[in-house]
């Protein structure tokens, strides 16, 4: 549904962060792209939802289409109504607004308004938490709930696709774990996920096809299991990051202790 | 003490006309993060249309006409100047603002000439008569009518999808952006209801015992600046707490008759009021956000 060809990317004309990407998002699959910090990750993201002229970026060449439709030249709130949304890097809930406001501002951009209170209840059937805090400021719920109340906004717009950017960024293992399977139920109701991680065990486990990419191109690419099982990946992405993180990314999320150490046997049942 | 009421009673009034003035200057900075210096002239518009339409029909129509008159000139300046220049630098904007502000004001003069409009509201110089008070209509209803517009406001802020999608996209535009919210239609709307308020808030600033409408109602509508200011240029209800401290305070050093500097303390109290509480608060009292942004 998403086809994505020979895409560049720049910043502000100079900076090259993306040269030449390809990728596809059967419907109903769900898609893992991996990389380390600055492979281009999230401006693959940005193109999509077109929010790249918010930090000064814009397509070189290439296309990106939608269920064989042009994305190009389309806003970010157009992009929303054909049901693409985004839960962004960062998670970036709304902290002064309360838990149900921000699902109400995740609804705004509905193509069909009238299927909001149905997006609730489902939101809140798969978070029970969001509905036992939903008077509260979602800056006081913990990350993983901030990260749970960033998907049950992305959901409130009834997406054909989700695309997550690097939602186990900072979390404790087991709110990982909890994230990975509530991707795994949304996508068996239909709905397609792009999901851009760095944390290859659990984007490998739920993933059919992944890409890994390496400064602004896909080095690797093919079914979840041959990545999981390719040296490459191993060496790079599972246990092995300390040592190839080359000091490039400091914050927690690559700490080792952080990581889950779980096996993708864990994923696949 | 009947004294004191009376310029309690003063001090509300031109408070409550000062917080509709500033919550104008605090929407429009939230929703576009340009401090909107035309807001001025904007008032003095809405008074001079108001008064022109007024020659041919009641006064409430006439208002009407007044409003629709400066909120679509806000709607005009929000797309043609702000909208096009998105992605500018926030101060050249609010530079920007200034130009259109001397703009608006040289050709409102070169209207009014030397003239002092009466903007025919009706409650004229009617007074109301409360046990030993004597105060004036229009005070009272600008009480009521600020307290009725800020009521509806906030109940909008609050609980309509344009305040939802407004206080989101103030909080992360991007975010906002990502949700398919529209940013044009927030931030259009904001400087519509900017106008509106600007318009109605004039109504008030030029009643009686108030002259009557001139362009200085300008320097006057600019005193609400250090209103929005003091209680946090992206707070709401800073612009309310704000404009009634600027209101009261006015009404006290001028019924009192304090001197300061050789003048009249009334003149620049606003300003010293805000200068005290920013060397407390540096964001207002409600504020985020510090000033050295603006
Ligand atoms: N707003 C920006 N302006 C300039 N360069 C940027 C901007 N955002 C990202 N980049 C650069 O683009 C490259 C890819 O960044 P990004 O897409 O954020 O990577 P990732 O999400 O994989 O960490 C990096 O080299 C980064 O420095
Ligand atoms: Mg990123």
């Amino acid at each position: 549904m998403l086809e994505v060809s020979e895409l560049h990317v720049s910043y502000g004309g100079t900076v090259r962060a993306l040269q030449g990407i390809s990728l596809d998002v059967p419907d109903r699959k769900v898609v893992a792209v991996l990389g380390s910090n600055g492979a281009g990750k999230s401006t693959l993201l940005r193109t999509v939802s077109a929010t790249l002229r918010l930090h000064r970026g814009a397509v070189v060449s290439g296309t990106i289409t939608y269920d064989g439709k042009s994305l190009a030249g389309l806003d970010a709130a157009r992009t929303v109504r054909l049901g693409i949304v985004q839960v962004p890097e960062g998670r970036r809930i709304f902290g002064r607004l309360t838990v149900e406001e921000n699902l109400r501002a995740g609804g705004l951009g509905a193509a069909d308004k009238r299927s909001r209170s149905g997006s609730k209840d489902r939101v809140f059937d798969l978070f029970p938490i969001l509905a036992e805090r939903r008077k509260q400021r979602a800056a006081l719920l913990s990350g993983g709930e901030q990260q749970m109340l960033a998907i049950g906004r992305a959901l409130m717009a009834s997406p054909k696709l989700i695309i997550l950017d690097e939602p186990s960024l900072g979390l404790a293992p087991k709110i990982v774990g909890q994230i990975g399977r509530i991707l795994q139920t949304i996508n068996a109701d239909g709905t397609s996920v792009l999901l851009v991680e760095q944390n290859a065990v659990m984007a490998l486990g739920i993933a059919d096809t992944a890409y890994v990419l390496d400064v602004g191109r896909v080095s690797l690419s093919g079914s979840a299991q041959e990545l999981a099982a390719s040296d490459d990946v191993k060496h790079l992405y599972l246990g092995h990051a300390a040592t190839t993180s080359t000091g490039a990314r400091t914050d927690v999320a690559r700490d080792e202790s952080l990581r889950p150490k779980a096996t993708l046997s864990r994923w696949q049942g | 003490m009947t004294r004191f009421i009376d310029l309690v009673l003063n001090g509300i009034s031109l408070g409550s006309v000062y917080a509709l003035i500033a919550l104008g200057f605090v929407i429009v900075f939230k929703a576009t993060e340009v401090v909107n210096f035309a807001q001025g002239s904007m008032l003095v518009l809405g008074g001079y249309v108001t008064t022109r339409a007024h020659d041919h029909m009641p006064f409430v129509p006439a208002l009407l006409v007044g409003i629709a008159a400066t909120a679509i000139t806000a709607l005009i300046i929000e797309r043609v100047l702000i909208r096009n220049a998105r992605g500018a630098d926030v101060n050249a904007l609010a530079i920007l603002t200034i130009g259109i502000d001397i703009l608006l004001i040289t050709e409102l003069t070169r209207r009014f000439g030397s003239d002092v409009l009466t903007i025919g509201d009706p409650w004229g110089n009617k007074l109301v008569h409360l046990g030993n008070l004597s105060l004036p209509q229009a005070r009272l209803a600008a009480i009521t009518v600020a307290v009725v517009l800020l009521t509806g406001f906030f109940a909008a802020f609050k609980y309509s999808s344009w305040g939802v999608a407004m206080r989101a996209g103030a909080e992360d535009n991007e975010a906002a952006a990502l949700m398919g919210i529209r940013r044009g239609r927030v931030t259009a709307t904001a400087w519509m209801v900017a106008g509106l308020l600007a318009a109605v808030a004039v109504v008030f600033l030029t009643a009686f015992p108030s002259p009557g409408l001139d362009t200085g109602a300008r320097e006057i509508a600019l005193r609400a600046f250090p209103a929005a200011i003091l209680g946090g240029l992206d707070s709401t209800g800073g612009a309310v707490v704000g404009g009634l401290a600027i209101g009261l305070a006015e009404a006290m050093t001028a019924g009192y008759s304090v001197t300061f500097l050789g003048g009249s303390l009334a003149d620049v109290i606003p300003y010293l009021v805000m200068l005290v509480i920013l060397l407390v608060r540096p964001s207002g009292i409600f504020g985020t956000r510090e000033l050295s942004r603006v």
